[in-house]
């Protein structure tokens, strides 16, 4: 249940591989600030698989709210490469 | 709390000290920035830009770059490599416009031989970077544990999304340039001035007919200061001789990045001006690894993304003096493009406030506000000197390459203060005593009516003298590494 959670909370994000980002997180009533929330495994998954790059621009994460999880091995897909 | 009572409070709590007149020193830009301390491998330390004034160099301009601050040579048995998952570049503006339009980006590469002794028959890997004699040449490396290797990629407009091109080793059309390792001792390293000296390479710069010379390593750090002293609500008396006080960092080492390009291969061919900065960056992601694997090439980290610059550069003390504490950081990430949004901290500087209030009814802060005076001196060079035909205002340090080299033994340690306009701020030189030079500016050097800056004559010093004479006339032009053992 609690992978299914954290599953749930990264395809929640914008980031990608996580297929297309319906969700109300994601789209801010009117006159409201943009707010992403995204899992900090995720983001930083990510960062590394998908946008190092040397030409890429810095991801601002000033616009996120980034959530935390104590789940373990939560790195292992970058680790493990 | 009012100023007046800050004032009032800070001078009372320093009317004991016996200093009648004391004023103020610095550091250059060692562990500046909160978030800088934390890695220190890409700390900028120094920045330096001139004129070549070794003989037969007049054509060049050198750039010195200086990373990882405070090195204690007998920092073993890691000593002080640069991190290579990393960008360290110095940037060059050839229009005035604050933005970059020739890169020259530098990345290193750790080489881990995994060097093994007999152990009653088992071959072990053994913890020291060497196991025995180590030099003169480049190529002797057959002792060497571990050691580093760096590329030089040239990147015109953008140093990001820009045109790069691979420099080469002029000597062997190689893209991989070796670096020494630290001054370890005379037991391992002989004689390391010859070593480190067999380390500066030729090198072809695409598009560049002639050649230039590069070299990274450690060097002693060419900048003095009294820096405890400075800190310690700048416990010292200024108003001494300038030679008056020890160097506190006479006894640590720095890493060099040094570079020698063609004046017509560094500027655009209709204006002399140039600006340069110099920037580290890294990935914004880290993953450290809790059980790296040598053998699988599993590293201690793990580090990807776009890269993101932490420490920025140009002319000597910004991030120390002119720059709040809350942005020190931000200042560390910006682009001289964007500096409009420290413009505060120029045209309203709190240095010559503090040193008011540390020393009241001696110091007098100038009454001239915006401080027109350093916009000049910080943001646009000066007219006739070092200011650009077309400029945007922005930080970093501008070098006039019509202006002719002056010989090491004639150069004036206050610059252009001192009539020496080959000097800082037009370029810095390491000779050059940016802190005496920052200090009376700051107190209003450059504003010539006395009621408006009561101290603009003021012969202000920190009490640690540097000049020329006290470096090598020869690239890289800074002294020879501190050893960590020996040669006492």
């Amino acid at each position: 249940m609690k992978y299914a959670l954290i599953t749930l909370l990264l395809c929640t994000s914008l980031l990608s591989g996580c297929g297309s980002s319906d969700n109300d997180n994601d789209v801010p009533a009117a006159g409201e600030p943009t707010v992403t929330s995204t899992a900090f495994d995720a983001l930083v998954v990510d960062m590394i698989e998908n946008k190092t790059s040397d030409t890429a621009a810095p991801v601002d994460i000033n616009a996120l709210t980034i959530t935390f999880s104590e789940e373990e091995g939560q790195f292992d897909e970058v680790l493990d490469n | 709390m009012s100023k007046l009572f800050t004032k009032t409070l800070l001078a009372s709590a320093l009317s004991s000290m016996a200093l009648a007149a004391a004023l103020p020193t610095f550091a250059s830009s060692h562990r500046e920035a909160p978030l800088i301390t934390e890695t220190p491998k890409v700390d900028g330390t120094d920045f330096y830009m001139f004129r070549s004034y070794e003989s037969g160099r007049a054509g060049y301009v050198t750039f010195l770059a200086n990373y990882l601050p405070l090195q204690d040579a007998y920092g073993g048995p890691n000593y002080f490599d640069l991190k290579d998952a990393a960008l360290y570049q110095i940037h060059v503006d050839q229009n005035g416009d604050g933005q970059e339009d020739l890169t020259y980006s530098f990345e290193f590469q750790t080489i881990v031989n995994d060097l093994t002794v007999p152990v009653n028959g088992t071959q072990v890997s053994v913890p020291l970077k060497n196991i025995g004699g180590i030099g003169p040449n480049a190529e002797d490396v057959g002792s060497v544990n571990v050691r580093q290797t760096f590329s030089v990629g040239v990147i015109t407009g953008d140093r990001r999304t820009g045109s790069a091109l691979a420099a080469t080793n002029t000597t062997d059309s190689s893209t991989t340039f070796a670096k020494p390792l630290d001054n370890i001792g005379n037991k391992s390293i002989a004689d390391y001035a010859t070593y480190a000296n067999n380390h500066i390479h030729p090198i072809t710069i695409p598009g560049c007919d002639t050649a230039g010379r590069v070299f990274v390593g450690q060097r002693q750090d060419g900048f003095a200061v009294n820096l405890g002293a400075v800190f310690d609500l700048v416990n010292l008396n200024p108003l001494a001789a300038p030679d008056s006080v020890a160097n506190t960092i006479a006894d640590k080492n720095v890493t060099t990045i040094a570079l020698e390009i063609p004046i017509a291969c560094v500027t655009n061919g209709s204006e002399s001006v140039i600006g340069a900065w110099t920037t580290a960056s890294m990935r914004q992601a880290r993953v450290i690894n809790p059980t790296p694997d040598f053998d699988m090439n599993k590293a201690s980290v793990v580090e990807g993304g776009p890269w993101v610059q932490v420490s920025r550069l140009g002319m000597p003390l910004v991030n120390e003096l002119v720059i709040g504490l809350k942005d020190k950081d931000l200042f560390n990430t910006s682009e001289p493009s964007d500096d409009g949004q420290f413009i505060d901290y120029v045209t309203n500087p709190t240095l010559p406030e503090l040193l008011e209030i540390l020393f009241a009814g001696v110091a007098v802060a100038p009454n001239l506000f915006p401080r027109t005076d350093l916009v000049t001196a910080f943001l646009t060079g000066v007219e006739g000197l070092n200011q650009p035909a077309n400029i945007e205002p922005s930080e970093m340090l501008r070098l006039n390459t019509s202006t002719p080299p002056v010989a090491q033994d004639a150069q004036e340690n206050l610059g252009v203060l001192a009539g020496d306009v080959a000097g800082f701020p037009n370029g810095r030189r390491p000779g050059d005593d940016v802190v005496d030079i920052t200090l009376r500016v700051a107190m209003g050097a450059l504003i010539a009516d006395a009621t408006v800056a009561p101290n603009n004559t003021a012969p202000l010093t920190d009490g640690v003298s540097v000049d020329a004479t006290q470096f090598p006339a020869a690239f890289p032009y800074l002294n020879t590494a501190l050893p960590g053992a020996g040669n006492e």
